[in-house]
């Protein structure tokens, strides 16, 4: 059983997608940055299920934008990666490239 | 696709999985659906669904229990009697009985269906039990018990490979119990949206 802090593909995958939006990181370009990455349809529930998940552990925070009429009136949930959300970035890559050397049949 | 779909579909959502908070994902949804499918507007509401159910299960586990059980005790309750009231169809069925000067009988064919009644009443109302007494989760709590019943038909198609092998796909008669079991996690279903029904009703004459 990993333990609690370690990130998973999925947590990885979002984090890595709310640093490459910036500020512009809601619910529909993160559901479209990893569905592009991962090359098949994803749930954006399943999204917002990871997003929430990673907020309760702190390494992303939100915030509440305006609602517009195409949304049916439903405010946007901004989301953003904080400080510590990079640190755990930087070390799951650390620990991924420590296992990826040394295996020719991956390179 | 159209955009006056998701009303509707939002407000069920809202009804199925009231614990969680979804505005902001109903209006991700919403906004994306004016890009992509029918299909893919369905699939996501039925994973919003899945998935906050899931989550709110996830995170009362031992209400998810007891609503397994308060099903569970359901059936007990229900089908204590239902199998007094087969032992007298099955007599009336196969032949009759005198009452004083009165013969009291069935057609035939009585004791094949009432069986299929006594499940389809009972699973429904196991369902109706629960999402009564957890109506504040909508049909989360539901779930558990649902998938547990989902193991019926499951030990069925089990027991009927065991006796027939790979048969069992082509011979008709033999298939008349399974598909009465698979009935039975749609019974549980139906219940538990008819058990959520009122709660509308009390909301508005609340409002």
């Amino acid at each position: 059983m990993p333990a609690p802090t370690a990130l998973g593909t999925n947590d990885l995958m979002i984090l890595l997608a709310l640093m490459r939006l910036g500020d512009d990181a809601y619910g529909v370009p993160i559901g479209r940055e990893v569905e592009q990455a991962v090359r098949r349809p994803i749930a954006l529930a399943s999204v917002y299920a990871t997003l929430d998940r990673l907020v309760e552990r702190g390494l992303v925070e939100t915030e509440v934008g305006d609602p517009t009429p195409e949304r049916g009136g439903r405010a946007k949930k901004y989301f953003r990666i904080t400080g510590k959300g990079v640190r755990e970035v930087r070390a799951a890559k650390q620990s991924l490239l420590k296992l990826w050397k040394g295996l020719p049949q991956l390179g | 696709m159209a955009t006056h779909l998701p009303t509707f579909t939002t407000r069920l959502v809202k009804r199925l999985v009231p614990s969680q908070d979804h505005d902001a994902l109903l209006g991700d949804i919403t906004e994306e659906a004016r890009h992509r499918s029918r299909l893919w507007y369905w699939g996501q509401m039925g994973a919003v669904v899945l998935v906050g159910s899931w989550r709110d299960v996830h995170g009362r586990p031992l209400l998810a229990l007891r609503a397994t059980v308060i099903g569970i005790a359901t059936l007990v309750v229900m089908f204590a009697p239902a199998v007094a009231l087969l032992r007298v169809v099955r007599v009336l069925s196969e032949g009759g009985y005198y009452v004083g000067p009165y013969w009291l009988t069935l057609p035939s064919n009585t004791i094949r269906w009432i069986p299929a009644f006594i499940n389809t009443v009972g699973f429904a109302a196991s369902g109706w039990a629960i999402a009564r007494s957890h109506r504040s989760h909508g049909i989360t709590m539901l779930l558990p018990f649902a998938l547990l019943v989902c193991g019926i038909p499951a030990i069925v198609l089990v027991n009927l490979a065991t006796h027939l092998g790979p048969w069992i796909f082509v011979t008709p008669p033999r298939i008349g119990p399974l598909s009465s079991t698979l009935s039975l996690p749609v019974c549980v279903l139906v219940g538990g949206l008819l058990g959520l029904s009122p709660v509308r009703k009390q909301q508005q004459r609340r409002t």
